[in-house]
């Protein structure tokens, strides 16, 4: 029955080659294509944003455009009624008006009048031709220097707003006058700016505008501007509040997150015609983009502009390029540090089993190198063997010590290829133990047996006490002679001639007590750490004169401690040296390490 | 195999050549066979085992390890490992020591001592596993002796 156990020291270094650059490249790959998807998708928000701005605008612009349209065909069937009969009386115009039903059907209509123009010559007569029982006390007012004044003669639905604009001279305000000579130089619907309306005066904010349409006499289409000067009859008129106006335009419009204002003319505060009612508060906001619009409303220059709060129209979007920067920024550090621990596990790999294939290399070297040193001195020890041992018949004394000579020799050159092989392997992590139960006592007096030629040349006194009986334990016997000996071997040589051996082998509970004195040169207290270093030896007398690699003690120690025993040493100097090794008697259930 | 037989019955059996050539030997006489290149080597191992009194036959590679030790059965094989044409462990995986010669012991002699093989030669049936430097004539004469004994 034997035992075998593998004991493998892995002392392989842990790799520390860092693959850094791979991984890093990578991570930034990934990070660039990140924040390129991030601004990507910060600017494609913005792009949505502006787009939904401009879509909003386009909305109300359209609104307001289409409504004025409206208005302006009602004023030009207005016109088409004047154009079409030489006189139109009061009564008429009342008349037509009422059937538009302006307050359900135009909401955002103040009335239709009509605006005539008057030679300064001929008002008194005009005035008197327009007294009548509706109006007794019409007067145009306000009398100016010009030749030609434009009076509002009708305006209907009545009303008392309305009609304190009945005779209103609409040359005495400068932007009237200057949309009224546009609308009958060019011969088409204009508006006017911002202007306080008659009906408004008390209020005296400027809050509307007036809508005119040209009719000139002789029912023609006017084609020069001087013939257009020559004959314009009256204007079709409408005014508006443009608040009142611009918000019912606009009531339908879904404006969570828009706003905007209507501006005549330039863009400044004198030309405000309508604020939607949460402007102020986006416009508070550092989240909001604004842009504005040019439209033309009827000759007259519009401008719109609208903001949108961006927090509210791209709300579900908003979120989205951060996110994308997050999970892309973790996700090249994720994907940096897999590739990260691939390559560093696939170069542990492959330099673990370059190692291995170098080490196994090695081995096999070694073995070789062994076995062929080996060899040869097998040869010579054999046949040295035979001769000591009387196999060619008896030997004189001079033969017995040089064939002697040439033995111990020849032993020392196979000791030192052991050890030396063995120190190598065990450096290596690659001792192997046969361990099997064995005599140690047995081993130790073989041992002496081997070394009783030289205990006999140097007349050494040996006390051997070993029990009778076996003293088993389990272990390599090979190694295990080979550490013994070593320290047999030291007493022997380190002893002066005719000194005092004592070996004591003894069964201690669990363990195996192996004792070794002598009365040799012992070693100094302060070498001791050095004793069991690797070759390393302590100079002494004898030192010169004994041969010896330094390799013995640290060998004995490694050999011990794989059998899970201890060597310890005392020793005083010109004294004596004691070593004690201990070995488990029972099986090792973990063999040790070198 | 008639060696074998009159060692087992203890009587004469057939009067065949072997059986005459083995009525030579004393029926006490163990059989070694010695399986190793190095002639220098060879050639001492016998010396010394003939002188020790054991009926020996030496080999110098595996193949005529093989041959011999299929005629004569021996008790002990003194085994080398590395040797031209089959080598020790190929011996012992040819010779198929557990299944077929569970009586016979090998004593693997190399100076060859790798974890390889050792765990080889352990696994294909070998008894002992010896450094050959270790052994002085008189240790081999010993270690021989033992592993006999061994029953």
């Amino acid at each position: 029955m034997f035992y075998v156990e593998k004991w493998h020291r892995d002392n392989k270094k842990e790799l520390a080659i860092i693959h850094i650059g791979p991984p890093f490249i990578v991570f930034l790959a990934f990070l660039g294509i990140t924040l390129w998807s991030w601004l990507d998708a910060k600017n494609s928000i913005k792009n949505t944003q502006n787009e939904i701005l401009s879509a909003h605008i386009h909305e109300t612009e359209t609104l307001i455009s289409n409504r004025l349209t409206t208005y302006e065909d009602i004023l030009r069937a207005g016109v088409g009624l004047f154009d079409s009969s030489n006189e139109v009386t009061r009564e008429e115009w009342k008349r037509f008006v009422d059937i538009l039903d302006i307050p359900n059907r135009y909401p955002g209509v103040i009335g239709v009048g009509y605006v005539k123009s008057v030679p300064a010559s001929q008002v008194s007569e005009h005035e008197r031709t327009y007294r009548d029982s509706t109006y007794p006390n019409y007067t145009i007012r306000p009398k100016t220097n010009d030749p030609v004044y434009l009076s509002v003669v009708y305006l209907e639905p009545r009303n008392p707003a309305n009609d304190r604009a009945i005779g209103f001279n609409a040359v005495s305000e400068k932007s009237r006058v200057e949309a009224l000579n546009r609308a009958r130089d060019t011969g088409s619907t204009t508006i006017t700016g911002l202007v306080t309306l008659v009906q408004d005066q008390e209020s005296n904010g400027k809050e509307g505008f007036l809508m005119f349409v040209p009719h000139y006499i002789n029912h023609t289409v006017q084609e020069a501007e001087a013939d257009r000067r020559k004959n314009l009859a009256g204007f079709v008129y409408a005014p508006f509040r443009s608040k009142d106006l611009i918000s019912e335009i606009t009531t339908q419009m879904n404006l969570e997150g828009y706003s905007f204002q209507v501006y005549s003319g330039e863009q400044n505060s004198e030309n405000l015609l309508y604020t939607s009612p949460e402007y102020n508060n986006i416009a508070r906001k550092s989240s909001k983009i604004e842009t504005t619009k040019e439209i033309m409303a009827n000759n007259q220059k519009w401008i719109i502009k609208g903001l949108v709060d961006t927090s509210i129209v791209t709300k579900s979007d908003n979120n989205r390029p951060l996110t994308i920067l997050w999970i892309g920024t973790v996700f090249s550090l994720f994907l940096a540090l897999f590739i990260y621990m691939l390559l560093l596990n696939r170069t542990r790999k492959i330099s673990s089993k370059e190692t291995e294939d170098i080490q196994n290399a090695k081995d096999e070297l070694l073995a070789l190198a062994s076995h062929q040193l080996r060899t040869p001195a097998t040869g010579v020890k054999q046949y040295l063997g035979l001769l000591r041992e009387g196999y060619a018949g008896a030997l004189n004394r001079d033969q017995r010590t040089y064939i002697n000579k040439a033995y111990e020799s020849n032993e020392r050159q196979l000791n030192t290829i052991n050890q030396m092989l063995f120190v190598a392997r065990s450096d290596a992590g690659k001792i192997k133990l046969t361990v099997r139960r064995m005599d140690i006592g047995e081993l130790v007096k073989d041992i002496l047996d081997e070394q009783k030629s030289m205990i006999a040349e140097k007349k050494h006194k040996i006390k051997i006490n070993i029990p009778d009986h076996p003293v088993d334990i389990y272990g390599d016997e090979q190694y295990l002679r080979m550490a013994l000996e070593n320290v047999i071997n030291n007493a022997i040589k380190y002893t002066e001639p005719g000194g005092k051996i004592s070996i004591n082998v003894e069964a201690a509970g669990n363990n195996v007590k192996i004792l070794i004195e002598d009365n040799g040169v012992g070693v100094n207290h302060a070498d001791l750490p050095l004793l069991f270093r690797k070759f390393s030896r302590i100079p002494n007398e004898l030192t010169s004169k004994v041969a010896g690699s330094g390799i013995g003690l640290y060998l004995t120690k490694s050999i011990i401690q794989a059998h899970n025993g201890s060597v310890s040493f005392e020793s005083i100097v010109n004294t004596g040296s004691s070593v004690t090794i201990t070995l488990p008697s029972k099986l090792p259930k973990e063999t040790g390490y070198l | 195999m008639y060696y074998r037989l009159y060692n087992i019955l203890g009587v004469p059996t057939l009067s065949t050549g072997l059986y005459r050539k083995g009525r030579k030997y004393k029926v006490s006489k163990k059989k070694i066979l010695i399986v190793e290149d190095e002639q220098v080597l060879n050639e001492a191992y016998e010396l010394i085992l003939k002188k020790e009194g054991y009926d020996v036959k030496v080999a110098y590679d595996g193949q005529q390890a093989l041959d011999i030790a299929n005629d004569i059965s021996p008790d002990l094989i003194l085994l080398d490992l590395r040797m031209p044409r089959v080598s020790g462990i190929e011996f012992l995986s040819k010779y198929e020591l557990t299944k077929k010669h569970p009586k016979v012991k090998v004593i693997v002699f190399s100076n060859l001592d790798t974890e390889k093989e050792i765990d080889q030669a352990y696994s294909l049936g070998a008894h002992k596993y010896m450094l050959k430097a270790w052994a002085s004539p008189k240790e081999l004469v010993k270690l021989v002796n033992n592993t006999l004994a061994d029953s």
